[in-house]
């Protein structure tokens, strides 16, 4: 999805321990290379040393695992293919732990381990095999406080690209003037902004003076492969009314510049989960709300969407608890969707499902994202909630992809946990994404 | 990875330099056991120096732990620090052993008394 091709490293093993310093030293100097410091290269190091070692425990022997290292910066990954299915990957769940009295526990204590040293990681399975990236981000120093300025310059606003250093100020003039709810966190660390944006993976544009005085912004990256999801428009000065922004005000100028921008590119959709004031809604759809803690309080945010191109329709699957409510939305949204439902033929699952966590905690908010179905969905869920509200989460997400039918089968565990549908996110992933939500424990 | 060791007092400290994985750690079990099979059953092992520590050393540790138990020992280690503290967390090895931050802390915690007898300390 970036706009460049990342650099890359690859190496072709068989999966022999015996080739384990090869594993490693080749995650280590390709980290290396590619942008990572020494102690994030190390964890990485580990963690893929971890997933080799568990592939050759439980693979045929001889078969064969390729590692391609790619760097973007800010971030390198690492992905391990393996020529050969059915590995149990129960232990990537965050609801794991190591028991030092069970020697199964322990066959995946590396595995435990290489989850919880790496910022993110993903599983792929297809008919070649298993494939695990793993994910590991620079380490960058926060940013600092940035005051408002008042405009010492005048004349026409024009919106162009930021530079490096306008990145900069733009998060922390963000920061200083958004409201917690609507700043993405990940402006807290400008240095990793202006990584994203060479790197293609985020786009910054300012309303600007002449003079170069910065009136306002706006932040997009690519959410899906169809779908730019953009936070903002930040306004630095003399902001607008909550539903009256003048007409060629900074809010509306950038609002138009990031849809023209955007049109230009593949995407076929425009997404907002963090509106700001100043927004001009009239240009969008509303999808749906979620409720985010804002300090001691719950406020219901709208997210809303704007369609770019003409949408070529797709299939949804979907649990027929979920028919419903998504039946509902594609007519409102009117969306051209062939409504599967999935069944249950009887056949044989995985017996553990994985879940991925992403942490939100300035939100006190937790993002679950299936990587795997089995027959424990139910249960997995149920362990991750309650390990979540144990961790003093007040809210927690599960994003379903209707593209990947295996994906339906976590539909009744949700419901029965309280999860409700709150929005739907037109490709948001590979297809159409169901955000539900459970607030409180 | 480099390993030392040195006797103080009733105890036998193994010094653990550099890194502990896949391909190092069959080496450390090998003469850590060697070391309880000619007597040795009060244990420290010193993992100041050590910068790395897969799934791998630990089962080392494991393993060394059950034989010196077996015997009738102990086993402490010292010095956890970075990311090799960080993985005996992840792993919850850091309620497996005892665990001081100096080798006088973990000599304490085997109860050997020999710490007691650090001049420096008698000084105080």
């Amino acid at each position: 999805m970036s706009a460049k091709p990342a650099p890359e490293v690859t190496l072709q093993v068989t999966a022999d321990l015996s080739l384990v310093l090869l594993v490693n030293a080749f995650t280590e100097q390709a980290s290396l290379a590619l942008g990572l410091g020494s102690a994030e290269a190390l964890a990485l190091t580990l963690a893929s040393e971890e997933v080799f070692s568990h592939a050759c425990r439980v693979a045929a022997p001889g078969c064969a695992t390729r590692l391609a290292a790619r760097g973007k910066g800010y971030r390198v990954e690492v992905e391990l293919s393996f020529a050969a299915r059915g590995f149990d990957l129960r232990a990537l769940n965050l609801t794991s732990n190591v028991r030092a009295d069970d020697e199964e526990s322990l066959e995946e204590m590396g595995l435990v381990i290489a989850s919880r040293l790496v910022d993110r990681l993903s599983v792929g399975d297809s008919r070649d095999g298993a494939t695990l990236v793993l994910a590991k981000d620079r380490v960058y120093p926060p940013g600092e406080h940035v005051e408002p300025v008042t405009p010492r310059t005048r004349g026409p606003l024009s919106v162009r690209p930021a530079v490096s250093e306008e990145v900069k100020l733009v998060a922390g003039l963000a920061r200083a003037a958004g409201s917690p709810e609507a700043v993405p966190e990940s402006l807290a660390f400008p240095g990793k902004v202006v990584d994203q944006v060479a790197a293609g993976d985020s786009n910054v544009l300012v309303a600007a003076s002449p003079g170069g005085h910065l009136a306002g912004a706006v932040l997009w990256r690519w959410a899906s492969p169809r779908t730019v999801e953009f936070h903002g428009p930040f306004l630095f000065s003399a902001p607008p009314g909550p539903s009256d922004p003048p007409e060629g005000g900074p809010g509306r100028l950038l609002t138009e510049a990031l849809v023209s921008a955007v049109a230009r590119t593949r995407a076929v959709g425009l997404l907002t989960r963090n509106p700001t004031e100043a927004l001009p809604r009239e240009s969008f759809e509303r999808l749906g709300t979620l409720d985010t803690r804002a300090g001691d309080a719950w406020v219901e945010t709208p997210a809303y969407f704007r369609l770019l191109h003409e949408d070529p329709g797709s299939t949804a699957w979907a649990h027929r608890e979920l028919e419903g409510f998504l039946g509902r939305e594609y007519d409102r949204l009117v969306l051209p969707r062939d409504l599967r439902l999935t069944s249950d033929g009887g056949e044989r699952l995985a017996p553990h499902s994985v879940l991925a966590t992403e942490f939100r905690r300035g939100r006190s908010e937790a993002v679950l994202r299936p990587l795997r179905a089995g027959d424990d969905a139910a249960e997995n869920l149920s362990a991750h909630v309650e390990l979540l509200a144990n961790e003093g989460l007040a809210s927690v997400l599960f994003e379903m992809d209707v593209a990947a039918a295996w994906q339906a089968r976590f539909t009744p565990g949700l419901l029965a946990l309280g999860f409700r549908p709150r929005l739907l996110i037109p490709y948001g992933g590979q297809g159409d994404l169901v955000v539900f939500q459970r607030v409180g424990t | 990875m480099q390993i030392s060791t040195e006797n103080k007092g009733p105890a036998l400290l193994i010094r653990l330099c550099g890194r502990l994985d896949a391909a190092t750690s069959p080496e450390f079990e090998k003469r850590a056991l060697e070391a309880v099979s000619l007597g040795s059953i009060r244990i420290i092992i010193d993992l100041a120096g050590l910068e790395y520590v897969s799934s791998a050393g630990l089962r080392c540790f494991l393993i060394l732990a059950k034989k010196v138990r077996a015997s009738g020992g102990a086993l402490a280690v010292c010095g956890l620090a970075g990311m090799v503290s960080e993985v005996f967390q992840i792993s919850g090895f850091q309620n497996l052993f005892p665990a001081g931050a100096t080798v006088d802390d973990a000599l304490r915690l085997l109860g050997t008394g020999e710490a007691q007898r650090d001049p420096g300390k008698e000084r105080q």
